[in-house]
């Protein structure tokens, strides 16, 4: 008896760790439709490389007005999960990106693989960067490219059990790694800053990474049906702004908005602080009519309750 | 008259010494730290807005008005470092980090910090919008450093 009960989970252990490791394995974006990366615009690139605000994770300072950053790694960041350290992305050979092909960008990207198909943690936010345009994606590459190498290695995150099991991102992935279409379904007639600005917050600015709840009590994937209605801080104490017209930013105008993305002052002359004020340092860097994109979606997009719920449409 | 032009940064950052050292008594007795300091941050966002309209055009250049501008932002950096007392760490809608009690020094570098750059603007009395500009941006980059690190959205 006690044999073939033990059969019985062995046989069990064999079928899981199988259906485990079928589940869990990487699915990299589909060769044909990936583009070779060619035709990159390193200008271009500039700006999406703002938007995504990836030197907030992957660069220790800010450079000097005028100097190129130095992507050697950033500070770490804090959760509940444990310390995640953004790595280095400088194109240098072996302690960057500097050995890896378009591809390998490409799926770092949008399908948070590595060269050697391991999972990335989601504190990369490959889950918004999914819905980025295969030319933002090349000039993205493009700009990465033309960035002095850096020396120096981030420390190996630091995770708790079971979070630390790499594998298993694989299992999170397929329940919580979204399509790469829009979230808010806009009218097809929406003026063209509000399309854009669409485009800019869903996607390369992963606005919703903290604007917007998890499931799963943070583990899970964003709710979107209370997109952009504010959350728990990631990084502990206090709470992320609801920053849908149901809001705190809900009495703004569309350009005490984009005064805010430009200088850093509310309205009222509050300032910027938390973990917004190094985000807004990138928003800073963007051109006028991105920062009214990014306004004149966030005016577009349904307001949410204090109850969390879709307010009624007045 | 050169002298006399000179002396004006002087003058004025003696003023601002003086003022200073007047308030600073005067606000450590009073009853709620929390209310108290919500006022003040309030006061620096008046003067911030006022200095604002000017960098921006919308309202008339007033080297005078700045000044004062300036001057009110310095008593007001003087005044927050005796509003933060043991025991105010939380109540009335406070979003004071707990990291103000656990790392005073470097709170009050930034409070020291904030005071140097108002009274430095104020003693540099700038005379048109463009050294008006690179005045408020300097002292305007203190809200947002301690906010980034001390303040708590709650």
């Amino acid at each position: 008896m006690l044999e073939r009960t033990l059969a019985v989970v062995f046989g069990l252990a064999v079928v899981g760790g199988g259906a485990f490791y079928v589940l869990t394995t990487p699915r990299p974006l589909d060769a044909a439709t990936l583009g070779d990366g060619a035709g990159g615009d390193v200008a271009r690139g500039e700006r999406i490389f703002h938007v995504g605000g990836c030197i907030s994770c992957h660069a220790a300072e800010r450079p000097e007005v005028g100097a190129q950053p130095l992507l050697a790694g950033g500070e770490p960041l804090e959760t509940p999960f444990g310390t995640f350290h953004g790595p280095n992305i400088s194109p240098h050979p072996t302690d960057g990106i500097g050995a890896w092909s378009y591809a390998d960008f490409a799926n770092a990207m949008k399908r948070g693989l590595d060269p050697e198909g391991r999972h990335l943690y989601p504190a990369f936010p490959y889950t918004s960067y999914v819905k980025m345009r295969t030319q933002d994606l090349a000039d993205l590459w493009a700009y990465m490219k033309s960035l002095p190498p850096a020396e120096g290695r981030a420390p190996a995150n630091e995770l708790a059990f079971p979070f630390n099991i790499r594998r298993g991102v694989g299992l999170w992935k397929l329940a919580f790694l979204p399509e790469e279409g829009p979230i808010v379904p806009l009218a097809p007639d929406a003026p063209e800053p509000v399309k854009l600005g669409q485009y800019l917050v869903e996607g390369p600015g992963h606005c919703g990474q903290c604007h917007t709840p998890r499931s799963f009590n943070g583990a899970g994937g964003l709710i979107e049906t209370q997109w952009l209605a504010g959350a728990p801080n990631p990084e502990g104490r206090g709470g992320i702004p609801d920053i849908t017209p149901g809001g705190e930013t809900g009495s703004w105008s569309e350009s005490d908005l984009v005064e805010y993305f430009a200088s850093g002052f509310t309205p009222d002359f509050d300032s910027v602080g938390g973990s917004m004020a190094d985000v807004q340092r990138n928003l800073a860097e963007l051109s006028d009519a991105d920062r009214d994109a990014i306004a004149a979606y966030l005016k577009a997009v349904p307001p949410i309750d204090e109850r969390g719920e879709a307010a009624p449409s007045q | 008259m050169r002298f006399r032009f000179s002396s004006v940064p002087l003058l004025s950052a003696l003023a601002l010494a003086a003022a200073g050292a007047a308030v600073l008594p005067a606000t450590a007795q009073n009853g709620d730290p929390i209310a108290e300091r919500q006022q003040v941050m309030k006061d620096v966002g008046r003067q911030s807005r006022t200095l604002n309209q000017m960098v921006k055009g919308e309202a008339p250049f007033d080297a005078a008005a700045a000044v004062a501008a300036f001057q009110a932002m310095n008593q007001d950096a003087q005044r927050f470092g005796t509003l933060f007392p043991e025991g105010s760490e939380t109540g009335g809608n406070t979003e004071a980090s707990p990291d103000i009690w656990t790392n005073r020094s470097e709170f009050q570098e930034h409070l020291d910090k904030f005071a140097a750059d108002t009274a430095a603007a104020a003693a540099a009395a700038p005379q048109d919008v463009a050294a008006l500009s690179e005045q408020f941006r300097v002292v305007g980059g203190n809200c947002r450093s301690c906010h980034e690190d001390f303040r708590v959205d709650n």
